[in-house]
């Protein structure tokens, strides 16, 4: 019973660190992206491949996962230099479903669905990750970085170009400021930040399959993100804390085993949706965040959205 | 040479079916600026409608019947008791679409609890024999009569939009809430309407996919997904366009599994998508009243 609250003090720390990254994009930035399980897959992959066939260590392969989880969120957002506002939401869902079909298809090298096994153990600074006590300190201590990243960031001007973006994308257009590299340059922090994540994940659970990287993952990191609150730095790491122990309260009910999983993901789904409406700032989040000031005619600096929406082209010619 | 026409047949067919997806959303996102994710739970409601429908032996026509108004009503339900309340509290896009996805997600578990995760087959007599078919061409009936309800769906819609006085209101308030507001148009029984139309469309399409490869949960987020990327590939607020991407997608999908495995599809659209939106921001077709 221990050693699997251990565990799971372990996990938490890890999706605690996938939420950090993506509350940069939903709660500063004001972005919706739906693929951050794929790039914690990435990262988590990019780990296990390296340490089982070539033998990697653990700061290499870490850095390997920062930088491709950095590259894959660049690509999507790349495009998002030319369309902004809800355009982000379905590149992020294409490239979450492309990254699942990657991980489950191109067997030669992911081995598919079976997943890659045998991630080798690790010792950083002489701490080797043998036991889960010296993991969790590992993790907790990578967490406590992503935090400290996630402040500064948010606190420099950079983080108020970010703010201003989310308030008023159209504004911070106007008064100059770089808008589409903030957006592209924030993507690849978070996509970092989540490959890192997933480096820890593989080494953590010793092996690696697609469906810990599918688009449920993706919601349950977005629904760790609501809950908690997001654009706040203990919103996340509090969403992540409650959200990781829902399977273990569901497990007390003694599900069969074909009901347990949707059942899972109905309480995730049901929270993101109770917080979405009663909540919207989340347990911990800023209060005045992600409300909508007065402007009720469409959302805010979108150049798909409402603003240019009003078309319907259908007209008798 | 045979299969090329074959693949290409299908991927008319399939793109037809896109389609109905395609304009649904183009006409809820264009008409109120939700990002209607939710859409997806209308696919799934309606294609379990048609499975309870076929269960209690009902006549084809009144199941399927049955599987739109299962479908609308869902629709009608989230507009009312999701959208308009978030709306009226201020609550942020961003949040509305978290909302949206949360509500598919849990509609499609809850359909999984009841029914498992495997697809449920329907069966209709003679709905998938041949109707006609030349070399390795084969159209069965299902595949002639989804092409020509999606054909008929797509104009008609566009019609009502073009023709009509309510569609020209719809095609009003678009375009400028407030002046539509200040000219006393009844927006709220204008969205109920829109709602409406989108709803039964996409119910339509959940319908199509039940009869083809069973009720399936899940299956409707990503159909949703090939149906956005052709309504932001087509130019937001342009039914044709929408109309277009979509046949445009479901062909090249098709005509793509003459040269790759069936699984990478997805990916082929996506990467499509990717360039096109480089290529050109505004879509297939200009929106027309882009110059304001």
């Amino acid at each position: 019973m221990t050693a699997f609250l251990l565990n799971l003090v372990v996990i938490a720390g890890v999706y605690a660190i996938v939420a950090l990254s993506l509350n940069l994009l939903v709660g500063y930035t004001g972005v919706f992206s739906i693929a951050h399980a794929a790039l914690f897959g990435v990262g988590a992959y990019s780990t296990a491949l390296l340490s089982t066939k070539f033998g990697w260590g653990f700061l290499a392969t870490l850095v390997v996962a920062v930088v491709l989880g950095g590259v894959v969120s660049a690509l999507i957002s790349a495009p998002a230099l030319r369309v902004s506002g809800d355009y982000f939401a379905v590149a992020s869902f294409g490239m979450q479903i492309v990254m699942s079909d990657i991980f489950v298809n191109w067997t030669s090298v992911t081995r598919g669905p079976a997943g890659v096994p045998g991630v080798p153990s690790f010792s950083v600074l002489g701490v080797s990750s043998q036991g889960v006590l010296s993991r969790i300190a590992i993790v907790w201590v990578m967490v406590g970085l992503a935090a400290l990243v996630a402040r500064r960031m948010i606190r420099s001007p950079f983080g108020r170009v970010l703010r201003a973006i989310r308030e008023d994308e159209t504004g911070a257009r106007a008064l100059g400021k770089k808008v589409a590299f903030a957006k592209t340059w924030v993507a690849v922090i978070s996509g970092g930040m989540a490959g890192a994540a997933g480096s820890l994940f593989a080494l953590h659970q010793r092996y690696v399959d697609p469906q810990s990287f599918d688009i449920h993952q993706s919601i349950l990191i977005l629904a760790m993100v609501i809950v908690g609150g997001a654009a706040s730095i203990w919103g996340p790491l509090a969403g992540a804390a409650l959200i990781t122990s829902v399977p273990e309260l569901l497990r007390l009910l003694e599900l069969p085993s074909n009901v347990a999983g949707p059942a899972q993901q109905v309480m995730y789904g049901l929270a993101l949706l109770l917080a979405a409406v009663f909540l919207p700032q989340g347990l911990l989040g800023e209060r005045e965040v992600l409300e909508d000031p007065g402007d009720k005619s469409g959302s805010k600096g979108d150049a798909v959205g409402p603003s240019q929406k009003g078309v319907l082209d259908a007209r008798p010619s | 040479m045979d299969v090329l026409i074959a693949l290409l047949f299908n991927g008319v067919v399939s793109g037809g079916i896109i389609a109905l997806m395609a304009v649904a959303f183009a006409i809820v996102y264009a008409a109120t600026g939700y990002f209607h994710i939710a859409q997806a739970g209308v696919f799934s409601a309606a294609s379990y409608g048609l499975l309870m429908g076929s269960r209690m032996e009902l006549p084809f026509v009144i199941a399927v019947l049955f599987a739109v108004t299962v479908g609308t009503a869902f629709g009608l339900l989230i507009d009312h008791i999701l959208y308009r309340p978030l709306e009226r509290k201020g609550t942020s896009r961003l949040m509305m679409l978290i909302a949206s996805l949360a509500t598919v997600i849990v509609t499609d578990n809850v359909l999984a609890i009841f029914f498992t995760q495997d697809p449920q087959f329907i069966s209709v007599a003679g709905l998938k024999s041949r109707l006609f078919g030349f070399g390795l061409v084969n159209v069965t009936r299902l595949q002639a009569l989804g092409l020509v309800v999606a054909l008929i769906g797509v104009a008609l819609l566009y019609t009502y939009l073009a023709r009509t006085r309510q569609g020209r209101a719809i095609r009003g308030s678009a375009g400028n809430p407030d002046l539509a507001r200040s000219l006393g148009l009844p927006l709220g029984k204008l969205q109920t309407r829109v709602f409406l139309l989108s709803s039964a469309l996409a119910s339509l399409t959940g319908a199509y996919y039940a009869l083809e490869a069973g009720a399936l949960p899940y299956r409707g987020l990503g159909i949703f997904l090939i149906a956005s990327i052709a309504v932001i590939a087509g130019g937001v607020g342009s039914i044709t366009g929408a109309a277009l991407a979509a046949f445009v997608i479901g062909i090249v999908q098709s005509l793509a599994l003459a040269v790759v495995p069936a699984q990478w599809s997805t990916a082929i659209v996506f990467t499509m998508f990717i360039v096109w939106i480089v290529v050109k921001p505004e879509g297939l077709a200009r929106a027309t009243t882009r110059a304001h």
